[in-house]
């Protein structure tokens, strides 16, 4: 590379411009990656091998977004939209209805919550709300719906659920003790995040990714919830929450 | 594309062909792109950053971000200077984020070179200019840590990489011109916290009268903040 022409017009150069561009050649580093450096990326790279291949950052501005992704989340999208109407209907119909009482509308609560694999229609207050699911898939919570699915000491964040896992995973932030808190530690040592101040984070998996689930301080009675991606600075995600 | 594979049996497949591969599925794709061109990268985000462990974080932020947006990758520059470009703007990206203009010494080289036995040690050189060419390279880099990230990753990728402007302006994604007026704003800069040193001869041991020969000269940088603004405009 150092063969190409001047870049930049070197006949009218001072000699100290000259002698500034010498010695910037000159310092150009030429030794190998360091092995720690190259080991971290190499762990790094079999990380992201594992990771399904749709799952990436939300683009940013500027980024191509291919149009066969595009019209596939799209359909998803709407598909979800539908299934929410339909659930929707269903639950409204149950509650006004006469012959209804207070705990078969429940159950149909629950009932139609399955069929949309958890999620009815997303007004404010349910998003906030943490929703029951007996689904038996990937998108399952543990053994317990209020407790949060651990993966390698990480919480689960479940891409439909992100609201719900989220509002799980503040509630074990609160209420773990020290040990905990150093398992954190050490499991976040290796993803570091950009945190703002007052914020607390916990290492969470995202469809086999590391991640950090960011809480940033509390402000106006609500609290902003950031998931962000080892390795890369900006959220993918992020939701508010009513402030604990 | 059966010629492709079967050149690719043959030879080594090019880097484009590695990056579709990956982006077809290929699990090993990625990364014997990324061993290829991991030292210069390296490179680039250990001067541009000023740290190894800045460094290190910035790069791991550009190999995650090109391995996700290989998809975007739309074939009108090389390569490699797309992995440059993400790796870079990965490391200004981590600049900008902590708003810290490092001022201090970057003693990482000398230290990593007398590790690795580099064959640039003084052993094989005249002790006395071995010390003055140290003691300004720490100098070059104290200074070059001072200057807006945008102004150091030009100079580090035309001055010290050797990249043409029009490849830098790929990278950086921004006008030849630009590239040009931070290369030349940044080079007026160094040669201003160089000055005094910039005044002795540069292979003959420098003007000893600083300082014992064998010893670095500890004399700090003044540094002072840039007067003029860090704008961009056209070629200077």
């Amino acid at each position: 590379m150092n063969d190409r022409p001047d870049p930049t017009s070197a006949d009218d150069e001072s000699p100290e411009i000259t002698e500034v561009r010498r010695l910037l050649a000159d310092a150009r580093h030429t030794e190998p990656m360091p092995d720690d450096v190259a080991s971290r990326m190499d762990d790094v790279l079999g990380r992201l091998g594992g990771e399904i291949p749709s799952v990436r950052p939300e683009p940013s501005a500027g980024d191509v977004i291919p149009i066969s992704a595009h019209r596939r989340r799209r359909a998803a999208q709407l598909l979800v939209a539908a299934a929410a109407i339909v659930v929707g209907g269903v639950v409204v119909t149950q509650a006004f209805s006469p012959s209804s009482d207070s705990g078969t509308s429940a159950g149909s609560q629950v009932q139609a919550d399955d069929a949309s694999g958890g999620r009815s229609a997303p007004s404010t207050l349910q998003r906030e709300q943490p929703q029951p699911n007996h689904s038996a898939n990937e998108d399952s919570p543990g053994p317990n719906p209020e407790e949060p699915r651990l993966r390698n000491g990480r919480v689960v964040v479940r891409s439909q659920h992100f609201t719900d896992d989220a509002l799980q995973g503040r509630a074990l932030l609160e209420r773990s003790d020290s040990a905990a808190k150093a398992g954190q530690q050490s499991l976040l040592q290796a993803c570091p995040v950009r945190e703002a101040a007052g914020a607390k984070v916990l290492a969470a998996d995202y469809r086999n990714a590391p991640a950090a689930l960011v809480f940033r301080h509390p402000e106006g009675g609500t609290q902003v919830v950031d998931l962000v991606v080892c390795g890369s600075l900006s959220p993918i995600r992020t939701t508010t929450l009513p402030a604990p | 594309m059966t010629d492709d594979v079967t050149d690719s049996r043959r030879t080594e497949p090019t880097d484009a062909q590695l990056l579709a591969a990956h982006v077809a599925g290929d699990t090993d794709a990625f990364g014997r792109l990324f061993a290829r061109h991991r030292d210069r990268l390296w490179a680039v985000a250990l001067r541009t950053m000023g740290n190894p462990h800045d460094a290190a974080d910035g790069l791991q932020d550009g190999l995650v971000a090109a391995y996700r947006r290989a998809e975007t990758f739309r074939g009108d520059a090389a390569v490699t200077t797309w992995l440059h470009r993400v790796v870079v703007n990965a490391c200004l990206d981590r600049l900008r984020a902590a708003k810290v203009r490092r001022a201090e010494p970057l003693p990482d080289d000398d230290a990593e070179q007398r590790d690795r036995g580099s064959t640039h040690t003084a052993a094989a050189d005249d002790p006395e200019a071995a010390a003055i060419r140290g003691d300004r390279r720490r100098a070059l880099l104290a200074a070059l840590a001072t200057l807006p990230a945008e102004q150091r990753a030009a100079l580090v990728l035309v001055d010290m990489e050797g990249h043409s402007v029009a490849e830098v302006a790929q990278m950086l994604d921004c006008a030849e011109g630009t590239v040009k007026s931070r290369c030349a704003r940044g080079r007026e800069r160094l040669a201003t916290l160089l000055r005094d040193r910039l005044a002795d001869p540069p292979d003959t041991g420098g003007d000893l009268a600083h300082g014992e020969p064998d010893r670095p000269d500890t004399r700090p940088i003044a540094v002072s903040p840039d007067p003029r603004p860090a704008g961009e405009g056209g070629a200077p």
